[in-house]
């Protein structure tokens, strides 16, 4: 309860949390919203274009018709496209994190209660994974695996994957600290089995952690999937990406501007919206952590991870 | 004494960790896929290439015969083949493309000048300019100039890397028509084309990172500044100055440092994108035209050569902690 | 001993700092509330408080340290100069010149990646030409009374021990000759014979240097052994001054008297009846060694014990000496090495499962630090019944009935249930965490250092609570502590142990007032009393039995 007021009361917060609602909601009934525009993102429209391709009218095409314009070379609705690429993104990001999340929530606390060689193997695999080019890695995979796998599945478990050692890392952390308060000694000596230590003393005092750590995943998702998009190598056509729209747009940049800026502009509305959220609610969640090291020295490596 | 253990001992791990990863990257890229000698082929797939291939890949081999023969290959070389047709790839040995008639690593060492100007260049930029803006950050706390820096570096962390380097160069090429759109120039060919050339590549790339740094040099900072041994520092008369840099930033920056190290990997991720923003001919590019045209070796050798380049620039960053650190050379 | 009698008859020396009319506020509240002082050469005024007085905060207002949204009015006055009114170069000047500072946590005060030896060369060079500074160094450390100044200067932080940091803190807080000495809790993070070590050392400053000492310090025996004057502070105002003979032997003040009565002096009168039974809990040769690189540790070395239904062991020792280690061994979290650990005739070490589960429910734990006994995400009521979810069947109203019970019996309203730990004091967190370890009704109670991060006041009216319950439940307590007051307002049987190795076992009354062993003779003479001529006699003894060591 508290914790939603002290969110309320950070007007950054609350205007992120909206604008992430609003993308959310738009995504959810992008199929709706594009059926009464009569605008799909898949039908091509050459009217729209002049004779080399490019749309017709200033902006890209920007029109009461075309509310973002077309896309040069096929004539799709602009703003189709994007609506549908927030279905995409959202998606992916969601999804993406809830396997990071769960694999690292997961893996940080049975390292970190175990101690020992565990921990240390864990330890030391996190590390490695952590400073890997797993970007690279990444786009890399997408020429190995059989073209009968479904691609969006591909992206998302590939992200999910790279995303759990940062999680499992300040997990594992926040684990070490709390083993050594009286509480946790206190359950142990008490008779508590180590699945009821993790569950009624470990996780609710990571709860604050994980939530916070999952909504700057989520951007950092949403940034990887439109980066493997603008290569090349992430979503195929014609399911629409911010990414891919993005990348496109660089062969039209001296011809058509415009076109950048509707994909462009939502990636980083919903991106800058999410950090938003996730900074007030460190701060809401608990007013130390923000001030805590572990937190602070490891949370802009996933926040950044791969919006690069 | 202690310190050269400290090295030997980072050193030893490092190469354990080249070996793990190496091996991993050998399992999952050609004994996962059912038919690795055809995406080794290229595109088009010669029916010579293909049996090329699978000869020189020795698929007849058991999975450890093959994993055997690729370690020591890039320790020592190898020669794929029998006979005539024999091609004597030399140590390091990442592979050889069938499609482009070169082993793979010749053509990463064309490639690389071009991904290790943009990913150096950088990354001095972001630590430097990222430093630098979280302790004024610090230092001002709570006032303008810390709530602007703040302001931007939040900005920045959610603006990616492409868009940024799109925004720079409608506004820097097309619209200012102060440096070029796009394009490399080698250094040794022309300094200053080369610096013109790079000079935005290195703001997109840098960006994000320099908000990442400012924050976090911000935040270990003040963490610092208010720890017991900065108030000692300051109840022994030492300036101002002296207690911010000697004794806050000096271990502020510990932190800041094994995050760099950690960003390392995301650094050349980032360069591959950077590349294809300013259409640069670079190992991102490289891998990018060897996925679309099935060149599976020289996908696998820039995907280990990369691994093989952050686990030993790693091994630089963990030696500077060990400076900056003395408690983890002394324990 | 005539000697400082005799100089405590001179004539008062010079003032050497006049606090005036010192207040300090946070957004309009006063947390220091016009405090005055006066200092002179060569004596040394202790300001006495407890948490939240504002002894430490009137202290750094002193240097200029003060947060920085506190507001400062009054005067501080060195030598006629309004420091308050001071410029910043000027008190950078004042600062490490002519005052020295010496804080609470040696361990924290130094910087963690520079040399102890860096730190003073800083001291040095940052008040003038620092010639022959090696030397100077060596010779600061040497005058601490560091035996090996060079490898102390070259050494890390992390390398030295509490004992010997604290000492490179003085020797950096003497470099400059100052005329005044802040001492904030200089010895409380310290083990008992080191704090008589570095009482001892301050005290020849003042004496051969003549330097004034204000002494900040919550603990009445420190205040025994080293002050001439004394201030007693409570919520930021001055409740009482004078002499240290006359406010520790006859204060005028309820909240002095409150204060020294809170000092646990008094002895338990041992129980009539001496229990025959087996013993609740045993230990038998009971070996603890942890590897560490380059060696290993052993953290308890053949320990025998065992401890009866209805008697209280008290444990003594100092940091390392395995005290704790001993409390989690017959708390079944730590494992022996060898030897036998038995709670109720089952070997906590290798029992399993059901039996495990069986053993630990005949037995109760409080530890030490109140901010995290409780679990934060838990209500108080959960907190209390967690004991009784893992291990009965009592459930909704029984369950909540006995919660009611257990508040009760700790004095605490009913309504607590219902409150999260951050809501609560640290003694009503204890008390809490006293109802949560007795809710089964244990055997045995292993209570470790549960009242050492509290306040007198509070902790006095915590161990007369336990010795209540004890009494009325009859249970078998192990009490671990470092303070030789607490260990004897509680205990009938006493074990001290050293280096892992019990030294001396028997009852409270012969240990403590007529120790056989040196190490008990040395730690019962180095543990202050608030009385100042008692404690003269105490240090005379620490003294010799050091010097003989």
């Amino acid at each position: 309860m508290s914790v939603l007021r002290r969110l309320l009361r950070d007007p950054w917060a609350v205007v992120a949390a909206i604008v992430v609602v609003l993308f959310a909601a738009a995504a959810a009934a992008a199929p709706l919203i594009t059926g009464l525009t009569g605008h799909d993102p898949f039908t091509y429209d050459l009217d729209a274009l002049d004779g080399t391709g490019a749309p017709q009218g200033a902006f890209g095409g920007v029109s009461a018709q075309h509310w973002f314009g077309v896309e040069p070379l096929t004539g799709r609705d602009l703003f189709a496209i994007v609506l549908w690429g927030a279905r995409t993104s959202f998606t992916v990001g969601v999804l993406a994190t809830a396997v990071s999340v769960s694999l690292g929530t997961a893996v940080g606390l049975i390292a970190g209660y175990a101690g020992g060689w565990t921990d240390r193997v864990v330890s030391r695999i996190v590390d490695v994974m952590l400073g890997f080019p797993s970007l690279i890695f990444m786009i890399s995979l997408t020429a190995i695996v059989a073209a009968s796998f479904p691609r969006p599945l591909l992206i998302v478990l590939v992200i999910g994957f790279f995303g759990w050692p940062a999680v499992a890392r300040v997990v594992r952390g926040q684990v070490l600290s709390l083993k050594q308060r009286s509480f946790v000694l206190a359950a142990q000596a008490m008779g508590a089995g180590p699945f009821d230590v993790m569950r009624r003393q470990l996780l609710p005092n990571l709860a604050a952690t994980v939530v916070v750590y999952a909504t700057i995943l989520v951007p950092a998702a949403i940034g990887t999937e439109a980066a493997l998009s603008f290569l090349g190598v992430g979503v195929p056509p014609p399911t629409p990406s911010w990414g891919r729209s993005i990348g496109d747009a660089i062969s039209w940049f001296s011809v058509d501007p415009a076109y950048v800026a509707f994909p462009g502009g939502a990636l980083f509305l919903v991106t800058l919206a999410f950090n938003l959220l996730g900074d007030g609610l460190r701060d809401a969640l608990d007013p130390r952590l923000a001030r805590r090291r572990p937190r602070s020295a490891v949370a802009p490596v996933v926040e950044e991870a791969v919006t690069r | 004494m202690i310190a050269a253990r400290f090295v030997l001992g980072r050193l030893a791990g490092v190469l354990l960790v080249l070996l793990v990863v190496a091996a991993a990257t050998y399992a999952i890229f050609y004994l996962l896929p059912a038919d690795p000698a055809r995406l080794s082929c290229g595109k088009p797939c010669t029916p010579e290439n293909l049996q090329r291939a699978q000869q020189f890949l020795g698929l007849d081999a058991p999975w450890w015969g093959q994993l055997g023969q690729y370690l020591l290959g890039i320790v020592a070389g190898r020669t794929f083949g029998t006979g005539g047709g024999a091609i004597d790839c030399p140590a390091p040995c990442f592979g050889y493309s069938f499609q482009l008639s070169s082993t793979v690593t010749d053509l990463i060492l064309q490639r690389l000048p071009v991904t290790a100007s943009i990913a150096v260049g950088a990354a001095v930029l972001w630590f430097v300019s990222g430093v630098a803006g979280g302790t004024a950050a610090a230092l001002r706390r709570g006032r303008l100039a810390d709530r602007a820096i703040m302001t931007v570096a939040v900005a920045g962390v959610s603006a990616p890397a492409y868009l940024v380097g799109i925004l720079g160069i409608l506004l820097f090429g097309f619209a200012l028509g102060w440096l070029p759109t796009g394009g490399y120039v080698p250094l040794t060919e022309d300094p200053l084309q080369w610096l013109l050339h790079l000079l935005l590549p290195w703001a997109a790339l840098a960006f994000i990172s320099a908000a990442v740094y400012a924050r976090l040099t911000r935040a270990e900072l003040l963490e610092q500044l208010s720890l017991d041994h900065i108030r000692t520092a300051r109840a022994i008369g030492l300036s101002e100055p002296a207690v911010v840099v000697r004794h806050g930033l000096r271990n502020a920056l510990i932190p800041v440092v094994t995050v760099f190290g950690l960003d390392l990997g995301l650094l050349l991720g980032g360069a591959v994108i950077t590349e294809k923003v300013f259409s640069m001919q670079g190992l991102g590019s490289l891998l990018i035209t060897s996925i679309s045209s099935l060149d599976l070796q020289v996908v696998v050798g820039i995907t280990q050569f990369s691994a093989f380049l952050v686990t030993a620039a790693n091994l630089v960053v963990d030696l500077v902690y060990g400076v900056l650190d003395p408690r983890t050379v002394r324990r | 001993m005539s000697g400082e009698a005799g100089r405590r008859e001179d004539a008062p020396g010079d003032v050497v700092l006049a606090i005036e009319d010192l207040t300090v506020t946070f957004d309009g509240d006063p947390v220091v509330d016009g405090v005055s002082a006066v200092l002179r050469r060569g004596r040394v005024l202790a300001l006495v408080g407890e948490s939240g007085s504002g002894k430490s905060l009137t202290a750094m207002s002193v240097l200029g340290l003060q947060p920085g949204d506190a507001v400062v009015t009054g005067a501080v006055r060195l030598a006629g100069e309004d420091l308050l009114q001071a410029a910043p170069a000027r008190l950078r000047e004042v600062r490490g010149g002519a005052i020295g500072t010496v804080f609470q946590e040696p361990a924290g005060a130094f910087d963690p990646v520079r040399t102890v030896g860096s730190r003073l060369a800083e001291a040095v060079q940052a008040h003038g030409p620092a010639d022959g500074l090696p030397a100077r160094i060596r010779g600061l450390l040497a005058s601490a009374g560091l035996s090996d100044p060079d490898r102390t200067a070259r050494s890390y932080p992390h390398e030295l021990s509490g004992g010997q940091l604290q000492r490179a803190m003085i020797a950096t807080a003497v470099a400059n000759d100052p005329v005044l000495l802040i001492a904030d809790e200089p010895t409380t993070a310290l083990d008992v014979t080191v704090q008589a070590q570095i009482l001892d050392l301050l005290r020849r400053l003042r004496d051969e240097r003549g330097t004034a000492v204000l002494l900040i310090t919550h603990d009445m025996g420190v205040v025994a052994d080293l002050a001439d004057e004394v201030v007693v502070l409570r919520r930021g105002r001055v409740v009482e001054r004078g002499d240290v003979r006359a406010v520790l032997t006859v204060p005028q003040h309820p909240y002095t008297r409150e204060l020294l009565a809170s000092v646990p002096t008094t002895a338990r009168t041992p129980d009539a009846e001496q229990p025959e039974e087996a013993p609740v809990a045993v230990l038998r040769a009971a070996r603890v060694v942890h590897r560490r690189r380059g060696g290993e540790v052993r953290a308890l070395d053949g320990v025998d014990l065992g401890i009866r239904r209805g008697e209280v062991v008290g444990l003594v020792g100092e940091s390392g000496s395995g005290k704790t280690t001993l409390g989690r061994v017959l708390a079944g979290l730590v494992p022996l090495t060898s030897g036998a650990a038995e709670v109720g005739g089952t070997d906590v070490g290798a029992a399993r499962g059901r039996r495990l589960r069986a053993v630990r429910r005949r037995l109760g734990v409080v530890f030490q630090d109140p901010a995290s006994s409780l679990n934060p995400r838990d209500t108080v009521g959960r907190s209390i019944a967690e004991p009784l979810r893992l291990h009965s069947a009592a459930r909704g109203p029984a369950r909540a009935e006995r919660v009611r019970e257990l508040l009760d019996a700790v004095r605490l309203p009913a309504d607590a249930a219902g409150r999260y730990p951050h809501e609560l004091s640290g003694g009503q967190r204890q008390r809490v965490a006293i109802a949560r370890a007795l809710a089964l009704g244990p055997d045995l109670l292993i209570a470790d250092e549960p009242t050492s991060a509290l306040d007198v006041s509070v902790q006095a009216a915590v161990l007369d609570l336990l010795e209540d319950l004890q009494q009325r439940y009859g249970f078998a307590c192990l009490f671990i502590s470092h303070d030789l007051a607490v260990v004897r307002r509680l205990a009938h049987t006493v074990v001290v142990l050293r280096d892992g190795r019990i030294v001396e076992h028997g009852p409270a009354a012969t240990v403590l007032t007529d120790p056989a062993d040196d190490y008990t003779r040395l730690l019962l003479a180095a543990a202050p009393v608030p009385d100042p001529a008692r404690q003269a006699e105490r240090r005379a003894a620490f003294q010799r039995l050091a010097a003989v060591r």
